[in-house]
């Protein structure tokens, strides 16, 4: 593997730490609501879905280099 | 015409244009067994891109989706979580599974995995296990459509007679056309899928509370714990993080080793469609989020219905709707079953017949014959679908769960398999067995598990520990020229 991908590899680990880890300190505190009255624990995890989409997006059109 | 004829009416209408769709393609691809499974390796970027997601939009998501947001809240996100990543494996094996498949002819997952090992009794066992997952899986896809015509039609069409129905639709366009009549269709059915479950997603949060944000206000104030992730258990208690984070990797991990998704790499037209495939699938994952709001709408919705993936037909059915919008989201539920339920029938058949007859028995078929038997187990596999969906009585996204522990046993023979050259088929085969028992043991016996872990994840433990333990070192001539060709040199 190279660097481009070692670097994406840990990104989406990170996203999966960030759901299951990290994110339960924030949704423990509670069912808060967030933008667009949408509840936290939502927003969260289709931001989640955006940052895999974005990461994997830039990933593909910087194919071929180093 | 009465209200429950109207429905029908719609139902039906959209029953025939799905034949119309699926027959339509029927003499565009060869006679060959790549034809009718692999669309001679020629589909494009946008047939792909639905027959992918389409794929996994299924009544799972139509039904299961609001079901789990109506009875356990936030833990529905899960799914949302799983299908970000669960592509992602596609991206970097697909390409290389699909030069493999130009070199050698492979057609599915099992007889890739054969020939990499060098171990027929792989493609035996693979198949054994994909079919077993997915007869449970097909039966899902059934269930719901059986439901969504049974409450819908209030009863004048029982669950039964609805899957049986929709399924002989499917049953005919499949055996007719094959990849090509489930790509073209499920194109029609992921458009018509999405377009109804923004408007709808949108509409009852509207009508019942006044918009999502009041819907959400009302929840958070009255019933909190659905909005706290990672939401309920079956029980009413709150949900595990364990249970949860274990359900999302399980997912990840075995999302792409769905053998009718694998397959799809031998379908596509080039590496760069694959690619840009799977970059786009996640936003398929976005239609989900109006799907979760339908759930949430039920929450306070009286009367409840008997069981929650009936939440939204039953809404639908007692409000004041009229009657052709009822009818549309009967069609969309309908699509969703069926643009799962056909790309399952389909590959369990061939890779009963590839993997299981040809590759693990050692027979050999003409072109004509073996197209043959895959229509046959078509029609099969579809009874033993049909039979399990008129017994089973438990939830939807439940039964999906169990089946994905089945198949993220494949993780180590397709995924390290393509990547890992140390792998022998003895490491493989034995994590293989033993790593399907023990998740079996779990699934079957759940109190058994020390902790409240996936049963999918502790057989993936051992089954990794064995194929790693018994994988001495060395490489021989056999492995080079495999990774030569799936390296592109």
């Amino acid at each position: 593997m190279g660097k481009r991908e070692v670097a994406y590899a840990a990104f989406c680990g990170v996203c999966w730490l960030a759901v299951v880890g990290a994110g339960h300190a924030w949704f423990a505190s509670g069912p808060g609501l967030s933008w667009f009255g949408l509840p936290v624990s939502l927003v969260w995890t289709v931001g989640w879905v955006g940052a895999s989409f974005f990461a994997l997006l830039a990933f593909h059109l910087t194919r071929g280099r180093p | 015409m009465t209200r429950g004829a109207v429905i029908l009416a719609v139902s039906l209408g959209y029953l025939a244009i799905s034949l119309i769709v699926g027959m339509w393609p029927s003499k565009k691809s060869t006679d060959s067994a790549a034809g009718f499974v692999a669309g001679d390796r020629g589909l494009g970027l946008v047939v792909m891109y639905f027959i992918t997601g389409a794929t996994v939009f299924s009544a799972f998501a139509f039904l299961g989706g609001p079901g789990w947001a109506y009875k356990k809240g936030a833990a529905a996100f899960y799914i949302l979580g799983y299908g970000a990543l669960g592509m992602v494996p596609l991206y970097f094996l697909g390409p290389r599974a699909a030069r493999l498949g130009r070199r050698y002819g492979f057609v599915t997952q099992a007889e890739m995995v054969a020939s990499r090992f060098g171990d027929v009794r792989l493609a035996g066992v693979m198949a054994v296990v994909s079919v077993a997952a997915f007869v449970p899986y097909l039966a899902l896809q059934m269930k719901g459509a059986g439901y969504v015509l049974e409450a819908l039609t209030e009863g004048a069409l029982p669950e039964w007679a609805g899957a049986l129905l929709t399924y002989a639709v499917v049953l005919v366009y499949v055996l007719k056309s094959g990849v090509l009549g489930v790509g073209w269709t499920n194109t029609l059915q992921g458009v018509f899928m999405m377009v109804l479950a923004w408007g709808l997603g949108l509409y009852l949060p509207t009508k019942l509370y006044g918009g999502v944000g009041p819907m959400f206000a009302k929840i958070a104030a009255e019933r909190p714990e659905l909005l706290s992730a990672p939401g309920l258990s079956s029980s009413g208690e709150p949900w595990s993080f364990l249970a949860y984070g274990s359900a999302v990797t399980v997912s990840i991990l075995g999302f792409c080793l769905w053998p009718h998704l694998f397959m799809k790499s031998f379908s596509a037209k080039s590496e760069d469609t694959l690619r840009r495939t799977v970059v786009l699938y996640p936003t398929f994952q976005i239609f989900l989020v109006p799907l979760f709001f339908i759930g949430f709408c039920g929450v306070f919705f009286t009367p409840a219905p008997d069981q929650p993936d009936q939440i939204l037909p039953h809404m639908l059915m007692h409000m004041d709707l009229p009657s052709v919008v009822v009818g549309l989201f009967c069609a969309g539920a309908l699509a969703a079953s069926m643009s799962s339920g056909d790309a399952m029938v389909h590959a369990a058949a061939s890779i009963a017949v590839r993997d299981g007859y040809i590759t693990a028995g050692g027979r050999t078929l003409s072109a004509d014959a073996e197209r043959r038997a895959i229509r046959i187990l078509v029609v099969a596999v579809m009874a033993a679908g049909y039979a399990f969906a008129v017994l089973y009585q438990g939830s939807l996204v439940t039964l999906l769960l169990a089946t994905y522990g089945a198949v993220v046993q494949f993780f180590p023979a397709v995924v390290l398999g393509l990547c890992v050259r140390r792998l022998t088929a003895r490491g493989v085969l034995s994590g293989l067995v033993v790593g399907t028992a023990v998740m079996l043991l779990f699934t079957l016996w759940p109190d058994l598990r020390p902790v409240p872990v996936h049963a999918g994840l502790y057989g993936l433990l051992p089954n990794l520990g064995l194929a790693w333990a018994l994988s001495p070192r060395g490489e021989d001539a056999r492995v080079a020229a495999f990774f030569a060709v799936a390296d592109g040199d």
